[in-house]
């Protein structure tokens, strides 16, 4: 199942391997499916099934690839894989995962033998985004290398391919941390491309066994360098120095493992740890500033689904138009009511409300909850020390659940009464389901109508500059 | 309705505790009585106008110091009652949420967050996250607020 042995010939392995590598396929689909979104994952299926289209041309054909079809099926997969990774979540670096990324990154023989290695991840876990990158940038350079030096023998290819892999590698790794945006994705297939033309002469090497030491102290340094952009996380490795020394390929990398060397001195510190996206600044401006959209982005999110309508509503500008609006009208609709309140505060009456009031505690939506029947006890009795208000306050307390303390914050009124009624009251823990025994029938109709009432109110709400009578309409509504 | 007890205060679980319904009910009421029984006379506009501000008032006052949009709309009712009596014309100074403003000046045109901010009490002096937060929670005492003056309407035009 690995990427096999140097000896192998080609021809054969790539027919014999590509039925099974299309199987790999969809399992690595599958695989990186169970990470990412359901979108992302159908693109990489998406993907993946073109490359099981081409392959079906393909075995036929017993020569070398008919190279452009599967450059094409490899351009597939490399896209495919990029959108994958764009929705990748924060990946645990697994450094077997890393090795065997490594291993299909030895191009020793076989163009496409490292499809039938590199699939075998559905079974190893979480693969750290390093190594998918990797190997993806493999493939990627494969491609580019296909398609230009076909007559090139595959040996050559397979240095040309480590060669300029390994400055892509490392430069990708070294910008990359684990949550990828999309943006990041197509940021990354541009420095790979840019990376195989640079490296595009080819140099005449071949030993495989030079191969695999590059490869592993690629992934070496894969493995180290995919965490330098890790701010406040104290597990920057050391390991970044070892191997400074030991590659030495491209200026790019040296510039990039420098600016590494500037992060692990950074000094940890208690703050919120924010990891530096693939390919975007690390300098701490604009990763307070990303910390800051993101926090933005998430407060947009609760307003969403507080303004009404607002579900589909995506980006900021409509969002806060729609929060705008909402607010003007909620404030409207105070001015609204209090004046409306005005004109029929005349016949607000104690036996009327008292008796309605829980009713209105109904209909608001709230449950009956206990901290505030005192206070509205101990108002009402303060109001009116009449025998029928003890009665109302009783058939309350009846149907009140445990009491809280939290009168404190209304004793700012005042009311030495408080006490005595709460001492009264305070071993009801009937449920609310005695309410209806007490109350009259019509109770029960507006509790059924008002428990669901929301979505009334609210379009009420916005009926009520229409005009019409809005006491009628509110009733007609509830 | 037993089952709300338990989240009755956590309209947002990502929020923090909402005050209670029926604490906001009834400072509430207890305004409107007390408006009631002292100024039967007055007219209707200035009915309305002490109802608006006790409704502010009493949804402020639920929420208490917590919030910054409640403690600046609290400073701003006291202050606004402070300058009553001395200059009543010094009213309009602190203008209540929701009061149409004199025509300004300067130009019409705002940012969405500045537009925001004038909404929002005491959001002049916010960033924009914490003004999205405060906003977040203005809306939900709001909307409370605006129901319970509903039901209390409902309740009274049976």
């Amino acid at each position: 199942m690995n990427s096999g042995s140097s000896d192998r010939s080609p021809k054969c392995f790539l027919n014999q391997n590509w039925d099974r590598s299309v199987d790999h396929i969809s399992q690595f689909g599958s695989a990186l499916g169970s990470f990412m979104s359901p979108q992302s994952s159908f693109e990489l299926e998406r993907g993946l099934q073109r490359i099981g289209h081409l392959s079906e041309e393909v075995p036929p054909q017993s020569h070398f690839m008919d190279s452009s079809g599967n450059s094409q099926a490899l351009g597939g997969l490399v896209i495919a894989g990029n959108l994958a990774l764009a929705h990748l979540d924060q990946f645990p670096a697994d450094p077997g995962f890393a090795e065997r990324a490594a291993r299909f990154s030895s191009f020793d023989g076989q163009s496409y033998g490292w499809f039938s290695g590199h699939f075998e991840l559905p079974g190893s876990g979480k693969p750290s985004t390093a190594a998918i990158i990797q190997s993806l940038t493999a493939s990627g350079l494969q491609i580019g290398h296909l398609e230009s030096n076909r007559q090139i023998p595959v040996s050559n290819e397979q240095q040309l391919k480590m060669n300029s892999a390994g400055p892509a590698i490392s430069r990708e790794e070294m910008s990359l941390s684990d949550p990828i945006s999309a943006s990041n994705g197509k940021k990354r297939k541009a420095p790979s491309k840019s990376k195989e033309k640079d490296a595009a002469s080819p140099k005449p090497s071949t030993d495989p066994p030079k191969v695999a030491d590059e490869e592993d102290s690629d992934t070496k340094r894969c493995r180290s360098s995919g965490k330098i952009h890790e701010i406040g996380i104290d597990n920057v490795k050391p390991k970044l120095e070892q191997n400074d020394g030991a590659r030495s390929n491209g200026n790019a990398e040296q510039k990039q493992r420098k600016a590494g060397n500037d992060k692990p001195s950074e000094p940890p510190k208690d703050y919120i740890h924010v990891r530096a996206r693939r390919g975007q600044a690390t300098d701490s401006h604009s990763l307070a500033e990303r910390v800051r959209r993101e926090k933005i982005s998430q407060r947009m999110k609760l307003l969403q689904d507080l303004v009404p309508g607002c579900s589909k509503v995506t980006g900021k500008a409509v969002m806060l138009d729609e929060i705008i609006n909402y607010v003007q009208s909620l404030q409207r609709q105070v001015e609204f009511l209090s004046m409306k309140l005005a004109t029929v505060n005349p016949q607000l009456d104690f036996d009327n409300l008292a008796n309605l009031r829980a009713k209105d505690l109904i209909q608001i939506g709230g449950p009956v909850p206990n901290s505030a029947y005192s206070p509205e006890m101990s108002m009402v009795s303060s109001y009116a020390d009449v025998p029928q208000q003890k009665d109302i306050l009783h058939s309350i307390a009846t149907n009140a659940m445990d009491f809280h303390c939290s009168m404190n914050m209304l004793d700012s009124t005042g009311h030495q009464d408080l006490n005595a009624h709460q001492a009264c009251l305070g071993g009801f823990g009937d449920s609310s389901s005695q309410l209806g025994f007490f109350w009259e029938d019509d109770l029960q109709n507006i509790v059924q109508m008002g428990i669901g009432q929301d979505q009334e109110i609210v379009a009420s709400s916005h009926n009520f500059h229409g005009g019409t009578s809005p006491a009628a309409q509110m009733k007609i509504e509830l | 309705m037993e089952s709300k007890s338990s989240d009755e205060n956590c309209n947002n679980p990502n929020s923090e505790l909402h005050p209670s319904k029926l604490i906001m009910a009834s400072h509430f009421l207890r305004a409107l009585f007390r408006i009631q029984h002292t100024t039967t006379d007055s007219s209707f506009a200035g009915r309305s106008r002490k109802i608006r501000r006790a409704a502010y008032a009493s949804m402020a006052y639920s929420v208490g110091t917590k919030r910054a949009w409640s403690s600046a709309l609290l400073r701003k009712l006291r202050s606004r009652s402070r300058l009553r009596f001395p200059n009543p014309r010094r009213a309009k100074y602190a203008a209540l949420p929701g009061r149409p403003r004199v025509a300004r000046p300067q130009q019409r045109e705002m940012d969405q967050a500045e537009a925001l901010r004038e909404l929002v009490p005491g959001g002049t002096s916010m960033d924009d996250c914490r003004l999205l937060e405060e906003t977040a929670d203005y809306i939900r005492c709001l909307s409370t607020q605006v129901r319970l003056m509903q039901a209390i309407m409902e309740s009274v035009s049976f």
